[in-house]
Parts: C-alpha cells; sequence; structure tokens
C-alpha cells in the first residue's frame, strides 16, 4: 500500500514554539483527522508539507516524492483548503477560473462550472460577497477542478454551521470512493473526525502523541473517574492529564494503566476529553 | 441490507454492524449470493470510517458468514456453508460450556441441565 | 517562459480590479494639458506609477496571498519572473502613452528623435530606481517597507528637479546620442541583479 503522505521527523523551530521529530504517514485511499489544541503546530505541519516554509529536519514525500524537489508535480494533485480563503477580496469567481487556469496545466474549466453550479455559487459574485460556507465550497471547487488527489485541509470547519459541516463529511466520504484519494484534515471540531476519519495523528506543544488508526487512539485512552480519597499519588502519576473538583475528580490515562486502578471507574473517551486533558496535563494545569 | 447504528448503545460501531449483517444472514433476510455494498460504498452511506467497515467484512469472513472475491465484492455465504456450520457448532460448544461452568456452580448435576435444556427446547418450539 | 507569461498574465488579473485608479491618472493629466498647464506628462505619469507598481505588492499582502502561491504549481523564482515583467509592461505603456501626450501638447521646440532620446534617458532612471526598490519590497512587503517606497520617489524628485533647473535635459541630449546604449545596458544590467536578489530573498520567504 503506497502512502499519499511521508512525514519523518520533521521539525521547524520559531522563536518561543517548537516543533519537533513528527512522524505520520497517510495510506492513499483514506482520511486522516490531525488534531491537537489550538498553537500545537497543525498549520505549520501543513505548511512544512506544502513547502510553503522551511523545515529544520527531517524528511517529507508525498506521493512518494520529495516535496521540494517535485513541488510542482505534487501541487498539480493537490487541493488545499485553509480556514479562509486564499483568493483576492475584489476577485469574482469568473476571475479565480482564469487565474486557476494559469497556474495549473491540468485545470478544466468545464469542471469548475459544473460544481459552482452544484454548490449554487454565482460565477459573477466576487469573492467578498461569500459567506463562510461558500468559501469553503469554492476551495473544494477548485480542488476538484484540477482532479486533486491529495485533499488538505486546514481548520475548514470553524464558524461552520452543523449543517454545512455535515455537507462537507458528505464530500469528503465521495471523494475517497475510488481508493485513490486522500484526505488530511486538521481540526479542533473532533466529532467531524469521530466517525469518519480512518486514521488520527494527534500533536500537542509541537509534539506527536500519537499517529494510527482512530479506533486504536481511541481504544488506547480511558476516561477514568474516582472520588477525591482515589486521587493517589501512584494515580496521578499515570494520568496524563485530570481535572480535580469537590466531589472527585476524572481524567486521562493510557487504557494498560486504567486496569491497574479496578477501584477507579475507566469508560471510552471522546477525542475531545483526549485533548483536552493531554492539554491539560502538559502544560500544567 | 439494513444497518441503524446507535452512537449511544456504548456498543463499538463495528460490532453493531457485524451484528446486524450476521443476524439478517442467520435469520434469511440476506441470502445466499446476495452481494454486499463495498467497504467504500458501506463507509459512505453510514459516514464511518473505512477501516471500521473493512475490519466488519474482515472478521464476518473469518467467522464465515461472507465470503470476499477478489476484484468482485463481498458476498453472503449463507446457512448452508461450511464454514458457518463450524463456526456455529463452535460458538454453541462454548455457550454449552459456559452453561455447564454455572451449572457447576449452581450445584446442579448434569441431569439436571439436560432437563433444563429439553424445557428450554419445547419452549422455542412452542413459539 | 509559458509559465513566465502565465505569471504576468496573473498579474494583470490581480490589479485588474485596481486598474481604474490608475487610468484616472491619465485623465487628470490630459485635463491638465488641455487646460493650458505647464505640467510634464512624462514625470508626472512616471510619478503616477511609482504608487501603481506598488499594487501587487500591496494586494498579495493584504489579501495573504502567498497561501495562493504556496499551494499552485509554480516556482517561486517564475511570480518573479513576471512580477519584473508586469513593472516593465506597465511601465512601457504608461511611458509611451505619457510621451504621446506630452508631445502632441508641446511646446518645446524639439524633434521627435531628440525628445524620444531624453524621455528614454528618464524612463531608464525610473527603472533603475524602481529595481533598487523591488527586492526591498519582497523582502519586508509594503507596510514594513513603506519607507523604501519614498527613496526613489524623493530621488526621482531630484533629478526632475535639477533637470528641469540646469536644464540637463537639453544639453544632455547630445551627451546620450553619444552613447547611446550606455543608459539601457546599465538598466538592464541593474534589473538583471535586482531579480536575481529577489529571486534569493523570495525562495527564503516563509510562507
Amino acid at each position: 500500500m503506497s502512502d499519499a503522505i511521508n512525514v519523518k521527523n520533521i521539525s521547524k523551530i520559531y522563536p518561543g514554539f517548537e516543533l519537533k521529530d513528527i512522524s505520520f504517514n497517510l495510506p492513499k485511499g483514506y482520511i486522516m483527522g490531525f488534531i491537537g489544541p489550538n498553537g500545537a503546530g497543525k498549520t505549520t505541519t501543513i505548511k512544512l508539507i506544502l513547502n510553503m516554509i522551511q523545515r529544520a529536519g527531517g524528511t517529507i514525500e508525498v506521493f512518494g516524492l520529495d516535496n521540494i524537489a517535485y513541488d510542482a508535480e505534487i501541487k498539480e494533485h493537490t487541493g488545499v483548503v485553509f480556514d479562509n480563503h486564499y483568493f483576492l477580496d475584489e476577485w469574482t469567481l469568473n476571475d479565480i477560473n482564469r487565474v486557476m487556469a494559469l497556474f495549473f496545466s491540468n485545470w478544466q474549466s468545464s469542471i469548475y462550472r459544473e460544481k459552482l453550479e452544484q454548490y449554487q455559487l454565482n460565477p459573477a459574485k466576487k469573492v467578498k460577497e461569500l459567506s463562510k460556507g461558500m468559501r469553503l465550497k469554492l476551495m473544494l471547487a477548485v480542488a476538484f477542478s484540477h482532479d486533486a488527489k491529495l485533499l488538505i485541509l486546514d481548520e475548514p470547519t470553524s464558524g461552520l454551521d452543523p449543517v454545512a459541516r455535515d455537507e462537507l463529511l458528505e464530500t469528503l466520504a465521495k471523494f475517497i470512493q475510488d481508493g485513490e484519494r486522500s484526505v488530511l484534515f486538521s481540526t479542533h471540531i473532533t466529532s467531524d473526525l469521530e466517525k469518519i476519519a480512518d486514521y488520527i495523528t494527534f500533536i500537542n506543544n509541537g509534539r506527536l502523541i500519537f499517529t494510527g488508526i482512530k479506533d486504536e487512539f481511541i481504544d488506547s485512552f480511558r476516561l477514568v473517574k474516582g472520588g477525591k480519597e482515589d486521587l493517589t499519588p501512584d494515580v496521578k502519576a499515570h494520568l496524563i492529564g485530570y481535572r480535580e473538583y469537590d466531589s472527585g475528580f476524572e481524567g486521562i490515562m493510557y487504557t494498560e494503566y486504567a486496569t491497574l486502578f479496578p477501584n477507579l471507574l475507566a469508560e471510552k473517551s471522546s477525542i475531545d476529553n483526549i485533548i483536552v486533558f493531554t492539554y491539560k496535563g502538559t502544560n500544567g494545569l | 441490507m439494513k444497518i441503524t447504528l446507535s452512537n449511544f448503545s456504548g456498543i463499538p460501531i463495528y460490532e453493531q454492524i457485524k451484528e446486524q449483517i450476521k443476524s439478517q444472514i442467520l435469520s434469511g433476510e440476506l441470502k445466499e449470493g446476495d452481494k454486499l455494498p463495498s467497504l467504500r460504498e458501506l463507509a459512505r452511506d453510514l459516514r464511518i470510517s473505512v477501516l471500521t467497515t473493512t475490519r466488519v467484512y474482515t472478521e464476518l469472513e473469518k467467522e464465515g458468514f461472507i465470503t470476499n472475491i477478489q476484484g468482485r465484492g463481498c458476498y453472503v455465504l449463507g446457512e448452508g456453508s461450511e464454514l458457518l456450520k463450524e463456526h456455529m457448532l463452535r460458538e454453541m460448544e462454548r455457550n454449552l460450556s459456559d452453561a455447564l461452568k454455572a451449572a457447576k456452580i449452581a450445584g446442579l448435576n448434569i441431569s439436571e441441565v439436560h432437563q433444563a435444556l429439553d424445557l428450554m427446547n419445547e419452549d422455542k418450539q412452542d413459539e | 517562459m509559458k509559465n513566465i507569461l502565465n505569471a504576468l498574465r496573473f498579474n494583470f488579473i490581480l490589479v485588474k480590479p485596481y486598474l481604474r485608479y490608475y487610468l484616472l491618472g491619465f485623465v487628470v493629466v490630459f485635463f491638465f494639458k488641455i487646460m493650458g498647464s505647464e505640467i510634464d506628462a512624462v514625470s508626472f505619469m512616471l510619478f503616477m506609477l511609482l504608487s501603481t507598481h506598488l499594487y501587487p505588492f500591496q494586494l498579495e499582502e493584504k489579501n495573504d496571498l502567498y497561501r495562493l502561491y504556496g499551494i499552485v504549481p509554480i516556482k517561486r523564482s517564475v511570480l518573479i519572473f513576471g512580477r519584473y515583467l508586469f513593472i516593465i509592461v506597465i511601465s512601457l505603456i504608461d511611458w509611451i502613452l505619457a510621451m504621446i501626450l506630452e508631445y502632441s501638447f508641446s511646446k518645446l521646440a524639439m524633434n521627435i528623435s531628440d525628445y524620444l532620446l531624453s524621455s528614454l534617458f528618464i524612463f531608464s532612471i525610473f527603472l533603475i530606481l524602481t529595481a533598487f526598490e523591488i527586492p526591498g519590497l519582497f523582502k519586508l512587503g509594503v507596510i514594513k517597507g513603506r519607507w523604501i517606497v519614498y527613496i526613489p520617489l524623493v530621488l526621482m524628485f531630484i533629478i526632475v528637479f535639477l533637470a528641469d533647473t540646469f536644464h540637463i535635459l537639453e544639453s544632455g541630449t547630445n551627451w546620450i546620442t553619444a552613447n547611446f546604449w550606455l543608459v539601457p545596458t546599465v538598466t538592464i544590467l541593474v534589473l538583471l541583479f535586482s531579480v536575481t536578489l529577489s529571486v534569493r530573498i523570495f525562495n527564503r520567504k516563509e510562507f
């Protein structure tokens, strides 16, 4: 099975923030959720994959090709959706058609127009007149019009209503139908991923916490709860992160440790709780 | 094929799907030779991970309920399948051994277990 | 080559919504001329141009178009070539139009070829000044690099002022005629240096 994205030990140093030793691979034909709290380094990682910024170390391959040496070849077949559009506010959707035809050798105006119609976007409208949800659709239309084999989405759903988010999930599920196309989906709205994602990569504070199959990810953590007296130093040492309140505590623990404390209530955790408590734990909150 | 998933049952999604397909095969709703939706179709329809549907089909195949014909898709093997029979035999043996263990703890002897089993069988046939 | 021309066309689409402000300059100078003003059309238009050729830089910075550049299959150096070509093309158009305007209203006792030469001289100096400015704009952007923009503006003013005061334009014509290829050659060399510098800067830029 070949990989759509293969990231090995990449790092990037900024003043006050360091992305360190991030490795993961997204097999062709699947959806990977890329999660972590704001400031974890998700956008930095995506910009490194897209060769928009320079890495301090490591290697990145997209479609099995080095992302710097084969920058143009990779981008012909990579569609990107950012949290906001990457066009000129004053451009009309027709202008965008002309611009993209200049840049992509495999650009197909007919598909672009088809997609605009399908998404009910008026080609004469200016980008600045579009709502958040319409801008997302516009970026998807662009991606589909140059036959993207890989879709990279960076926080596309923040500020979107549930209907628009559901439509996006539907679109992504269709996108990977033929088993040749893949999606890297960065988000902090994890309910989007809870079901649809095949793989999860979780980073926090510039470090990789987990990468692998989503079910294994959810299964490798337990939400444990107990009374105040149950929060012994031994329990604390095994908790990744926790929250204490008047009548007890709750926190996240690796599943293998959770069995060591049969007196605690241990249950499956949502992805949200895993992120929240990991964040609390590593930031000493 | 009919699948309804619950997000609140606490039962893993893959297990819910697997059990529903199984029971539809056993009840005859899905017949031998019926084609199941492809992995990706099923994942898209249910809005779930392709890996989840892959796991369901792999386990169903291992248990003898379906067969995967390379390049053509997954088909129901049906009740006549040797594999399925063998699987059900093992399932029965496991359940009976559980029953025997329970009987032992309860202090019942083997003829009493036989009696209980006959009684159950009569009830089932009355239905 | 096709890519570079595409990058050039991209710049035109980029400034398209703002071209009307630029065309306004022509209207203004035309109006002045009709009113019998002594204003020098070439200097005026080049002055207008100094703010016009900033548009692509301003727009890409304001709209964060670097994200667009980051996702399209095009080399960064090609984008740079396209930008320079755009500035040269738009300056040429500007220069030719301004010259036609100036000559048709001119009261100077100059023949066409002398006039062409002197305005070519001004045009070359304009390009040289711009060439020094562009790498700075790629490096700092228009917001941080605002002050860079004023350097050619101020220099341009000084040169035009000196030329007017000491009648360099008229007396210099002979010298320019004698060294006809010198000014364009220097201009091209300076431009090449400027392009190389901009490519190096842009290749290292973090989008």
